[in-house]
């Protein structure tokens, strides 16, 4: 794919790389790693391959070859050669078409996955005749929390606005983390801390009695008070969720955390599975 | 003081050896680096020392299908550390980094510690610092720990401070890499490249001397 028009903030992003955190790098990745993986299963890629992430306003790109592509996570009206095009569907691409996003509908962040059809030419615009619908995986339910190592130090009325009142996203919220806009909360003792890892969907109290949440490009330690933390399976409704909205979230167990966290794992793999399946025997039934 | 073992959100377990800096708890952590580093627990991503912890980041799905997730790991995390050590831990570098001290803040710091700037120039290049450990950005490491006498507070509003600045917080001091806000009080600056080849010059354990120079 070639950028012919710059988008706001696009980029190239995979599943997080580990393994430098002790040098002070952290393993970045793509925000909404769910639907990151999802394009790639759709499209028959390994799951942890790099796609293109795109915010709003998206840049705008021409193929330069036959191509299978995917496009997931944020609806942002995406059209291929003025057309539109559903999302969570493979669709079959020539050679000179160009995708745009016309206008924000819902959602944070586009991804874009690509698979050259190097044995194939594609005529005109194909959209496969199967889609995985996610919305089964990926609800509109509270998200889910774990206790942190310092929930004591927020009084116990601070606690309750924490899983009971919506917080708001503020509009300096990034790729690094998300601030939060409430009344702020209130600190039972002020023990100051020594730095230590954070990971990502760490909730960090700042000293102003305002929360954020670490997302993808978090730095790898910090030394504010770690409230609660947003459990992975989450993360990425989290990362779909921009400025203007508001969201509340709701105690779970360790148990839960994981048990989701297995079920996306599955299901993504169960989708890479059946669509490279069903594009063998689509490519068999055409030739 | 007993080991603190918890969980960090449900993809990383932070052992906790200490709750103040001092050179007892870093080489604890040091040791303990060296022997998850060689002998890894199964699922481990990114071992992460700090001043008195060490963080092990697991695969989540990894450890949930295979361990029992965390609470599995974390009966193996105690069975490791009930163990004696067997790993081998490296002896640090020792780093010399020429210094200039002609920060923006080094007045106001003289100020605050009520020395003049010479004698807060003096009182950080003597000592040999600690790399206790990297974060915060990719090479930034947390070294100290200063003499009490030029022990300074963070600034309210952090700034825009350029790689190579060398500051001040607390009992801590450390050298930006790279140009990033920061609330440091910045009292020189460094030509040397803490990311040569994009790699960390700094690495957890090693020693640092600050060389005064002349402009």
């Amino acid at each position: 794919m070639k950028n012919t028009k710059k988008g706001l903030f696009d980029s190239l992003q995979s599943l997080p790389i580990f393994g430098l955190q002790h040098q002070g790098i952290p393993p970045g990745g793509g925000m909404d790693t769910f639907s990151l993986q999802l394009a790639n299963a759709l499209v028959g890629n390994d799951l942890y391959d790099k796609v293109l992430e795109m915010h709003f306003p998206a840049g705008v790109y021409e193929f330069e070859t036959s191509t299978l592509v995917a496009i997931c996570g944020a609806d942002f009206s995406a059209h291929l050669d003025e057309v539109p095009v559903p999302l969570n569907q493979p669709i079959k691409v020539p050679k000179g078409s160009v995708l745009t996003c016309k206008k924000p509908v819902s959602g944070m962040r586009v991804y874009v996955a690509t698979r050259e059809l190097k044995d194939e030419q594609v005529a005109r615009i194909k959209i496969m005749p199967w889609s995985m619908a996610p919305e089964n995986v990926l609800s509109n339910d509270p998200i889910r929390i774990l206790c942190g190592r310092e929930w004591d130090h927020l009084k116990a009325c601070s606690q309750q606005t924490l899983l009971s009142k919506d917080f708001a996203i503020s509009a300096t919220s990034n790729r690094m983390g998300y601030q939060l806009i409430q009344d702020p909360l209130k600190t039972a003792f002020a023990t100051p801390l020594l730095s230590s890892a954070v990971t990502a969907g760490t909730i960090q109290l700042l000293p102003s009695g305002q929360l954020v949440v670490l997302m993808a490009a978090h730095q790898t330690t910090g030394g504010y008070p770690r409230v609660a933390h947003v459990i992975s399976a989450d993360l990425p409704r989290l990362a779909q969720m921009g400025p203007k909205e508001s969201l509340r979230f709701t105690l779970t167990d360790p148990m839960t955390a994981e048990y989701e966290w297995i079920f996306q794992q599955n299901y993504l793999q169960q989708v890479r599975n059946v669509c490279a399946l069903k594009l063998s025997q689509h490519r068999f039934d055409h030739h | 003081m007993k080991n603190q073992i918890y969980e960090l959100g449900d993809t990383a377990i932070t052992i906790e050896f200490g709750n103040e800096i001092s050179m007892e708890f870093h080489e604890e952590v040091i040791r303990r680096f060296y022997q998850f580093q060689s002998n890894p627990l199964p699922g481990t991503l990114d071992l992460i020392p700090a001043y008195t912890s060490l963080t092990i980041v697991f695969d989540l799905g990894y450890v949930a299908s295979r361990f029992q997730g965390l609470a599995g790991m974390k009966t193996l995390v105690e069975e490791k550390l009930a163990e004696p050590f067997s790993a081998v831990t490296p002896e640090g570098r020792i780093h010399k980094i020429p210094c200039l001290y002609e920060g923006p803040d080094l007045a106001a710091v003289a100020v605050a510690c009520g020395l003049s700037e010479s004698e807060i120039i003096r009182i950080h290049s003597e000592k040999e610092y600690q790399v206790y450990f990297l974060g915060f950005l990719p090479g930034f490491a947390y070294m100290g720990t200063t003499d009490e006498r030029i022990t300074v507070a963070r600034k309210e509003t952090p700034v825009t401070i350029q790689p190579g600045d060398i500051g001040l917080a607390g009992n801590q001091t450390g050298i930006y890499p790279s140009t990033s806000p920061g609330g440091w009080q910045i009292i020189g600056r460094t030509t040397t490249d803490l990311l040569p080849d994009g790699l960390p010059l700094f690495q957890v354990g090693d020693r640092v001397r600050f060389i005064p120079q002349r402009s």
